[in-house]
């Protein structure tokens, strides 16, 4: 098939660099697209180094937005390293343009195809359950007065998580050398990012259930005399209707208005203080 | 408290969220793991565990969907955690003191991430320079240097000024701001899960999302629980499609893609 032009150790080092860099530098406009293209830039430096056209262009391509949850998203960046090795070698080989601009979409459909399903598992996963879990195992000892549980739950974290990191770099990259053409041709991509979708999806809901928090304080007295709270009145309709409420709001604005994510983040602030001033919430 | 320990904890605070490795970053800013270098620094390991241990409790369940943060523990627990051992306030007082600050805590991350946009657009300039020095600076050096300010100061003002003032300027802000504040805090959280709705993009399978908020909000089930629920319903997913496939294939990139904005 197509000639190796990366070690396993190269791709490692790639994702180390993403994986230092993921969080420092997320912004609302690119989310974590400066991480991402920092972890790939070497790996990028070694394929193209021959053609600085195709390393600016690839550079431009792993500069686009990204975001996902960094260690979930750590299979994507595998898979990209063999993508984009894939892609040096037809360029190698004197692949045609139109080879060329279908490779270099298959690379932006694949990441934005898994990056958004990972968030949702990692997100719900990693965050929602391993570690609320884990730093609930330690708040007794802690309570109790020992420094360890300010240590061990942050060694386990950093050794177990690091190393899922680091297996799923190196899977995906195996992965996407080994199945880059069956991939492509069977539809099996498609159906993993489908599966992938309605898992993040699904547990994205469940946790704004959870995690989005909107209830009203407005009540009034009855002809009898008693309270009625308006949000019982809520509950008795649907259970934390105005949570998902703010949700599609936010979703549809940013779907109709695009990602102008500071005004919203000023928006929902404004909010939180304006229903409290009138006693509402 | 003296400058050389406000300044200390300041820079505490800068390490707790530097947001380095980010297998370690989650974890660096949690109160029950920054007590024990406050207490060391403190003197009193014992107490700051224990301190750290009610302010844990309530940030237990926090997550950043899509990275927004609902509450700053980092700062709440670098500025109450020292305050407390130094006027020897009772846990219950020091989590009182805590959530405003962590919740004020939240601005700083938001400023950081909307002053981020400059230094993206130096990158795209960089690469277009062929200065790939200058894009690699610009996507991990300036934004890490530029937070040290940023983290330091504020945490630093608060110690230096000790616990009466922060006490004072936290009763000067009105019950309804307060209040306010932490209606924000819920409200938050629904921007990073609208985020990452829009980035898997695809609406055909926004139902799930709400049989998975449906299932919650009905039952209060936990999310282990949800789980069970959510990767059954995925590979039935999976297969029907593949039923479906052998009926007519589906070819890649016909699904209304919208996460590329």
């Amino acid at each position: 098939m197509s000639e190796k032009l990366l070690s396993k150790k190269e791709v490692v080092k790639g994702w180390a660099k993403y994986y230092l860099c993921a969080e420092v530098s997320s912004g609302f406009e690119r989310l974590t697209a400066p991480a991402f293209s920092f972890g790939m830039d070497p790996v990028l430096n070694k394929l193209y180094h021959e053609n600085p056209e195709e390393y600016k262009a690839a550079l431009r391509r792993h500069l686009m937005f990204y975001n996902s949850e960094a260690t979930w998203g750590s299979m994507i960046f595998g898979i990209s390293c063999a993508l984009e090795e894939e892609r040096a070698n037809m360029v190698k080989a004197g692949a045609s343009q139109e080879e060329l601009e279908d490779s270099a979409e298959l690379i932006t459909n694949l990441k934005v195809g898994l990056m958004g399903p990972l968030a949702g598992i990692g997100d719900s996963v990693n965050h929602g359950m391993l570690r609320p879990l884990l730093l609930s195992l330690f708040i007794p000892l802690a309570s109790a007065g020992s420094w360890v549980a300010g240590v061990a739950p942050l060694l386990i974290w950093v050794a177990c998580i690091s190393a899922f990191g680091y297996w799923l770099v190196t899977t995906g990259y195996s992965l996407g050398k080994k199945s880059v053409v069956n991939i492509l041709q069977s539809g099996a991509l498609n159906k993993l990012i489908n599966i992938a979708s309605v898992l993040g999806l699904f547990m994205m809901g469940a946790l704004s259930s959870t995690y989005v928090k909107l209830q009203t304080v407005v009540s009034w007295s009855s002809v009898t005399g008693d309270p009625v709270l308006l949000q019982d009145k809520l509950d008795a309709i649907f259970p934390n209707m105005l949570p998902l409420l703010v949700v599609f709001g936010v979703y549809f604005y940013i779907k109709k208005r695009g990602p102008k994510y500071v005004r919203i983040l000023l928006t929902l602030l404004a909010l939180g203080l304006v229903l409290s001033f009138f006693g509402i919430v | 408290m003296s400058i050389g320990l406000a300044l200390t904890f300041g820079i505490l605070y800068w390490l707790a969220t530097n947001k380095l490795w980010y297998g370690a970053l989650h974890l660096t800013r949690q109160p029950l793991v920054l007590a024990v270098p406050i207490g060391i620094i403190m003197g009193d390991v014992p107490t700051a565990m224990i301190i750290g241990a009610a302010l844990q409790m309530i940030y237990l369940g926090a997550i950043a969907p899509g990275g927004t943060l609902p509450s700053d523990e980092a700062l709440a627990a670098c500025i109450t955690i020292p305050l407390a051992l130094q006027a020897g306030l009772a846990p219950e007082i020091a989590v009182t003191l805590a959530v405003p600050i962590g919740l004020l805590g939240v601005l700083i991350d938001n400023i950081k991430r909307t002053y981020h946009s400059y230094f993206i657009h130096m990158a795209d300039k960089a690469v277009e320079e062929n200065n790939i020095k200058k894009m690699r600076r610009a996507e991990f050096w300036y934004p890490l240097i530029a937070s040290i300010p940023l983290r330091v100061v504020p945490a630093f003002l608060a110690l230096l000024f000790g616990v009466d003032a922060v006490t004072a300027f936290l009763n000067a802000i009105p019950a309804w701001a307060t209040n306010g504040l932490s209606v924000a805090g819920g409200l938050l959280p629904a921007l990073g899960f609208a985020v990452t709705i829009m980035v898997i993009g695809k609406k055909r399978l926004l139902p799930y999302f709400i049989i998975g908020f449906a299932i919650v909000a009905y039952s209060g089930i936990n999310t282990i629980g949800v789980a069970v629920f959510a990767v059954c319903i995925a590979i039935l997913q999976g297969n029907f499609m593949q039923a479906d496939e052998e009926k007519s294939a589906l070819s890649f990139g016909d699904e209304d893609e919208e996460g590329g904005f």
